[in-house]
């Protein structure tokens, strides 16, 4: 039932041309998904450092929590803590910053002000926050220090998330408000926050997401804080023992970042 | 309008607020980030600094095999950065303009973003058992019989770094190129076809100048961030192939603040001119071919 010129709509590629692009895409894509399945099916299996998935067992799962092994219940609970205040803050900042951007002047130089710092190496944030409180000033990093590092990184990603839903929404509900009566407060909580709840919410996820996963700036601002990413990272690098219990933890946190980002987009995307 | 739209832009309070964080933002974010292209001047003392004039942070840092360090990321990453140029070029082009909206699309599109919030560590760390010379790859060489000796240069090697990098910056390519090539109007690929253009002729004269921006842009958020990763090299690298992040992680281990400052002001310095490159090649584009097709797009 193809109709012939069933071909792409702009007419711009051949049948090669598309088989060439699906192979591309095909193939970076391979690179970046075969290592995330390959840890699933790793973390089940009886020697995961021969990437061979079988024999398979749970072994790995039901020892995570056993005695010794379950040394990473404490930087869970400190990634958790801080994912839940970076996730707030950001979102509460975002939220701010957002709401003023399509009102302000000079939107271009606020959004440049807080958005370039999504291309910054995240290795270059870790040092600066480092070299400047730490030598430059003296104040001990810690705490505080990993907050404002995670903080950096997510605050950008809450920010184009609060920007899609602050675009989208009409200005003209809130005239229309005011002019039936509604006062300042009444105007933001029944009018605009409902209709940017997709954004926020998508905004807390994603934050905290980033949050929880983050590495290379945690890996200098930390003080003597451990994270979770932290704990895995020495761990795996340090060719210890415990490689398959690495591998199962990882599995789990990867498995329930997937969910919450797949959650954030829906909410985010959906229309009504 | 503009007035009672000024007057809707929040109460004194918010904008006190908003002026209070962007305030912070910028003294507290953007000028530490700055002030190490100070800091890298002068001179250290144990964990603190003494303020004196000192290039003595350069001289520790330009030494024969920093450099060599340096020149490998630059050379590292610059490849990398050219394959995922190569990659997604084409699959970006057609996700927006050879692929029609449904379900293909939207998965394909979830799925070029769910890694940004994935553990970096997390999936790359697998690759070592699937290079590794007890690894996945090896045993199928061994038992096929293509090679009974492991093959040693899978893994803790550049192949291997550039394996790794590949994956993950994927996406950041895939999106700039994507949205660039999205806002192209349909009607201007149209009309190239009509005029009797084949398709490399379109995408010389039509497509490529009208994305050039995404290209920039692919490009700056592909590379910059990539000068600085430290997992790829880390964890498939095994201490052969030493990445700029590593040298970090020597002087900062060593305590010498000024070193790593001078060594992240090259990286401020990378990204400012990348930044001011992208601004020149745009500015130049408007001023030639961009006036037209935004009169015909208007």
């Amino acid at each position: 039932m193809r109709k012939p010129n069933s071909l792409p709509p702009a007419g711009l590629f051949t049948r090669n041309g598309v088989r060439f692009a699906v192979a591309c895409g095909v193939f970076a894509m391979i690179l970046l998904y075969l290592p995330i399945v390959g840890l699933i099916l790793l973390s089940f299996s009886a020697q995961p450092l021969t990437g061979i998935p079988w024999p398979l067992t749970v072994e790995w799962y039901t020892s995570l929590v056993e005695g010794e092994n379950a040394r990473w219940l404490k930087p869970l609970a400190t990634s958790v803590g801080i994912g839940f205040l970076v996730s707030f803050s950001a979102t509460a900042a975002a939220l701010l910053i957002g709401r003023a951007v399509p009102l302000a002047r000079r939107s271009g130089g606020l959004l440049a002000t807080y958005l370039s710092v999504i291309v910054m190496p995240g290795i270059l944030i870790g040092i600066a926050i480092l070299i400047f409180y730490r030598g430059l000033i003296g104040i001990r990093t810690g705490f505080w220090s990993v907050f404002l590092a995670h903080f950096i990184w997510a605050l950008p990603f809450a920010l184009l998330c609060i920007l899609i839903v602050v675009v989208r929404f009409d200005r003209r509900l809130l005239d229309a408000a005011r002019d039936l009566g509604a006062g300042r407060l009444r105007r933001f909580l029944d009018v605009e926050l409902p209709l940017l709840m997709p954004g926020i919410s998508a905004s807390l996820f994603f934050s905290f997401l980033l949050s929880f996963n983050e590495l290379p700036r945690t890996l200098y601002a930390r003080g003597g804080i451990i994270t979770l990413p932290y704990y895995l990272w020495t761990a795996s690098s340090s060719h210890s023992t415990q490689v398959s219990l690495i591998y199962a933890l990882s599995a789990v946190i990867t498995v329930a970042s997937f969910l919450l980002t797949l959650a954030a987009m829906r909410l985010l995307t959906r229309k009504d | 309008m503009s007035a009672m739209r000024k007057g809707q832009a929040g109460t004194g309070v918010e904008q006190a607020a908003i002026g209070t964080i962007t305030v912070l933002w910028v003294l507290g974010v953007l000028l530490p980030i700055l002030s190490l292209l100070v800091i890298s001047f002068i001179q250290g003392k144990g964990l603190g600094f003494v303020w004196a004039f000192s290039t003595k942070a350069y001289a520790d840092i330009l030494v024969d095999f920093r450099i060599e360090i340096v020149l490998r990321t630059l050379r590292i990453v610059a490849a990398v950065t050219l394959i995922e140029l190569l990659l997604a070029f084409p699959f970006a082009l057609w996700l927006a303009k050879g692929l029609k909206p449904g379900w293909l699309k939207s998965t394909l599109l979830i799925l070029l973003v769910v890694p940004f919030f994935l553990s970096p560590a997390a999936r790359t760390i697998v690759w070592r058992s699937i290079l590794g010379s007890e690894g996945l790859v090896n045993i199928f060489l061994a038992q096929t019989g293509i090679s009974p000796e492991p093959v040693s240069w899978l893994l803790f090697s550049e192949f291997s770094v550039h394996l790794g990098l590949i994956g993950p910056y994927f996406p950041s390519m895939v999106w700039p190129l994507f949205i660039s090539f999205s806002l192209i109007d349909d009607e201007l690929i149209k009309a190239s076809r009509d005029l009797g253009a084949d398709a490399f002729t379109t995408l010389r004269h039509v497509v490529v100048p009208l994305a050039l921006p995404g290209i920039a842009a692919g490009l700056v958020f592909t590379a910059i961030p990539m000068l600085g990763d430290n997992v790829a090299s880390t964890l498939l690298g095994g201490g052969n192939v030493a990445l700029i992040a590593e040298s970090f992680d020597d002087l900062i281990r060593a305590m010498n603040y000024p070193g790593a400052a001078a060594l992240a002001s090259l990286l401020v310095l990378a990204m400012l001119l990348a930044f001011l490159v992208a601004r020149l090649v745009l500015a130049r584009r408007q001023a030639s071919e961009g006036g037209i097709f935004a009169e015909m797009q208007a």
